[in-house]
């Protein structure tokens, strides 16, 4: 596939924007007030003030004390240097060769700190444990000595529950769902219980002591707010907006730089990197809690640290940090700082793929002791892929002899620009236009405005031909040239390319490439054929072709 | 509710400026740049109700750096940068973690008959990381130059490319054939 190819997909895909009104730079709506009687303004600052106290209430009740360092859920508290422990992870492998499907697998086990050995545990599963709305996230329990199909964030603070999110209707996805509910699931009991119901989409956010944190999106889009369930009696109560961790705030995101997700340490807590992957940038790792942002790391991509955090989660000991690539694991600590332990016995990476890549995730509380388990296995290699049939080989000699019937314009003269036709197109590819500008049997397709630069066109053929075409093209009304470039196509003398392959009937042929006009003006395509010789006109526009 | 409250803000502030005719080189500045910045905003949102609310706080936001903009910045990668980085700002919750795992939710609904090839197309790249999507809109549906790509994202034309690359490869397209010829 080549760009242009790939931009008319991603452009089909996503479609356009809808239109939607610019920022308001003047008043618009300030006069509406004005408006209201004397006795609605009255009530409004008595609300205004009434709400203020709360916030500032609930603020100085909620204000934050700094980093916390919690004990694991349902865990054994452990001072900061208990060791032996053994860390659950859940260790990701995935590998992928162009054209072919990725691979990937996740093994859960546990790594022995300080030594680093990898276990896989083979006991683990999670068969017959409700699984919510968000599928592939597993946590180790220490409390209930087993793994739950519940990412960190979803466990109770005693790790002996998880809370998910059931969409319904049943099977429903966050694209169709009709409404929410969310439930708690005591793992002891085995028993199931919905604790809260929505006509919105929810996300767990948190579970801690104060009750279930939850994201809430209405299911067509707009505001997102927050709410705390109690898990105990299902009431519920809004939320400020800082209590979402992953909120970074503003001040923390300087303009210019990017930011990543490594995510929720399971403690109220969110840890992103500031700073971009590429090698010689600067970049922070930071944390953030109840708004506060504590800056764990400080450094650059490619310096001999080499911290690059994939997966966290926040014990007595500290906040454990898995790596990409599987190895150190980190801990950080505000007493000791940042840590590394290398992991030993890490899968090997397949063979025979051109991307592959590995990471830890811790996936809960370091347990005191040492697990014994078996060696992990890796990927199995690539396999062969199929070579592409060869395109016909085709002589060209035939249509390059036809003369080229585009006349040059008189000097002012308009150009003659080729009307736009509606055309049924079908394809047994990609979706194609129905509209092209042309005779026919082979049409120029794609934007309806040219401008000089580089823009993708597809030129559609109709399945009443199915020969090659050899498409020229000259400005009409000055000097300069427009190359066609594209997959697929035999590049043939004096900017000419050749279509060995157009239509397979009953469906149209679809070539998708690159035309490049030099300068604003008037162009000519000449399509030929075996059967037919045809033209389309087209005006450019001077560049740089615009967004959109 | 935050995003309305500053766009309130937003426009109250703007519209003192108004008054004191101070804001009209933000003004110029800026609303030619709003197709692409709404563009841009849709292509990483997928939303239009998102896309405005997140052109709009970007515009306060940029409209707050304004001071700060040096003479001679390229303004285009200057505001695109704000909103880019208020949109990934948007999806830096769990809602964007879902998109992992589960079909792209509270989207709009997919243009008219998509194909199944569009189809899966649209959600492999809403399940894209923000950094990898911001590339392939940027490139793809903007039509921009590595080099303005780059701009966008702070980092060099190369490194731009090398972004594609990897979100191209993470949507399983053939990435080196495509870039080959970039």
């Amino acid at each position: 596939m080549r760009e242009n190819e790939f931009r008319d997909r991603l452009r089909d895909a996503l479609g356009d924007p809808p239109p939607i009104p610019a920022p308001q730079l003047t008043p618009s709506d300030a006069g509406d007030s004005r408006g209201y009687p004397r006795g609605m303004a009255l009530v409004a600052v008595g609300l205004a003030v009434v709400l203020v106290v709360a916030l500032v209430v609930s603020r100085v009740a909620l204000r934050p004390t700094g980093m916390s360092q919690p004990g694991a859920k349902g865990g054994v508290a452990m001072p900061a240097d208990a060791f032996p422990c053994s860390l659950p992870v859940e260790a990701m492998s995935f590998a992928q060769n162009s054209a072919q499907d990725a691979v990937d697998s996740v093994s859960l086990g546990f790594v022995n700190i300080p030594g680093g050995s990898f276990q896989v545990d083979p006991a683990a599963t999670v068969v017959g444990l409700p699984v919510g709305a968000i599928t592939g996230q597993n946590f180790y329990s220490a409390a209930l000595k087993r793994w739950v199909p519940a990412p960190i964030e979803a466990m109770s603070p005693d790790g002996l529950s998880y809370t998910f999110v059931k969409l319904l209707p049943a099977g429903a996805t966050y694209s169709n769902a009709t409404s929410s509910e969310v439930h708690v699931f005591d793992v002891v009991k085995n028993s199931d219980r919905k604790v809260w119901s929505s006509s919105s989409s929810v996300i767990v956010v948190n579970w801690d002591s104060a009750g279930i944190l939850v994201s809430v999106m209405p299911l067509g889009g707009g505001t997102v707010l927050l709410w705390r369930i109690n898990p105990a009696t299902g009431a519920v109560s809004q939320a400020p907006w800082d209590a979402d961790p992953s909120n970074l705030p503003t001040s923390a995101m300087p303009d210019g730089v990017s930011s990543m997700s490594v995510g929720p340490d399971g403690h109220g807590q969110y840890v992103s990197r500031l700073g971009s992957l590429d090698k010689g940038t600067k970049y922070s790792i930071v944390v953030v809690a109840s708004g506060k942002v504590t800056t764990l790391y400080s450094g650059t991509v490619g310096d001999s640290t080499n911290f690059d955090p994939a997966g966290v989660y926040s014990d007595g000991h500290g906040m454990w940090l898995g790596n990409v690539g599987g190895s150190p694991l980190w801990l950080w600590s505000q007493s000791s700082g940042l840590r590394s332990f290398p992991v030993t016995g890490l899968p090997p990476m397949p063979s025979g793929y051109a991307f592959t890549s590995f990471a830890i995730i811790p996936a809960g509380a370091c347990v005191p002791g040492t697990f014994a388990g078996v060696a992990a296995t890796g990927l199995p290699p690539a396999t062969t892929p199929t070579p592409s049939p060869s395109p016909p080989l085709v002589d060209w000699a035939p249509l390059t002899a036809k003369p080229l019937n585009l006349q040059q314009l008189s000097p002012g003269a308009r150009c003659p620009v080729s009307p736009q036709v509606n055309l049924v197109v079908a394809t047994n590819g990609p979706k194609a236009p129905n509209s092209g500008f042309g005779q026919g049997p082979v049409y120029v397709s794609g934007p309806s405005m040219w401008y000089a630069g580089t823009q993708g066109v597809i030129f559609l053929t109709d399945p009443k031909y199915t020969g090659p075409v050899l498409i020229r093209s000259m400005r009409l009304d000055g000097t300069g040239s427009l190359s066609l470039s594209g997959q697929g196509a035999t590049s043939l003398a004096g900017g000419a390319i050749g279509l060995a392959q157009t239509s397979s009937p009953p469906y149209w042929g679809m070539w998708l490439g690159g035309l490049t006009p030099s300068a604003a003006g008037c162009y000519g395509i000449q399509f030929d054929g075996s059967s037919f010789t045809s033209s389309a006109v087209i005006a450019v526009s001077p560049g740089p072709v615009p967004p959109g | 509710m935050r995003g309305r409250r500053i766009k309130r803000y937003g426009v109250m502030a703007l519209d003192a400026l108004a008054d004191a005719n101070q804001d009209r080189p933000f003004a110029d500045l800026v609303t030619p740049l709003f197709p692409a910045a709404q563009r841009l905003a849709y292509g990483m949102l997928q939303n239009a109700h998102d896309s405005e609310d997140a052109v709009q706080e970007a515009t306060f936001k940029a409209w707050r750096a304004f001071p700060r903009l040096r003479e001679g910045s390229n303004h285009r990668a200057w505001f695109l940068t704000i909103v880019a980085n208020e949109c990934k700002q948007r999806r830096r919750n769990r809602w964007w973690s879902i998109l992992k795992l589960a079909a792209p939710e509270h989207q709009d609904p997919a243009p008219q008959g998509l194909d199944g090839t569009s189809m899966d197309l649209r959600r492999a790249v809403a399940r894209l990381p923000a950094d990898m999507k911001l590339a392939i809109v940027l490139r793809y549906y903007l039509d921009l130059e590595f080099e303005d790509v780059g701009r966008v994202l702070g980092v060099s034309d190369k490194a731009a490319k090398a972004r594609v690359h990897r979100a191209l490869i993470r949507l399983r397209v053939d990435a080196g054939e495509m870039l080959n010829d970039a």
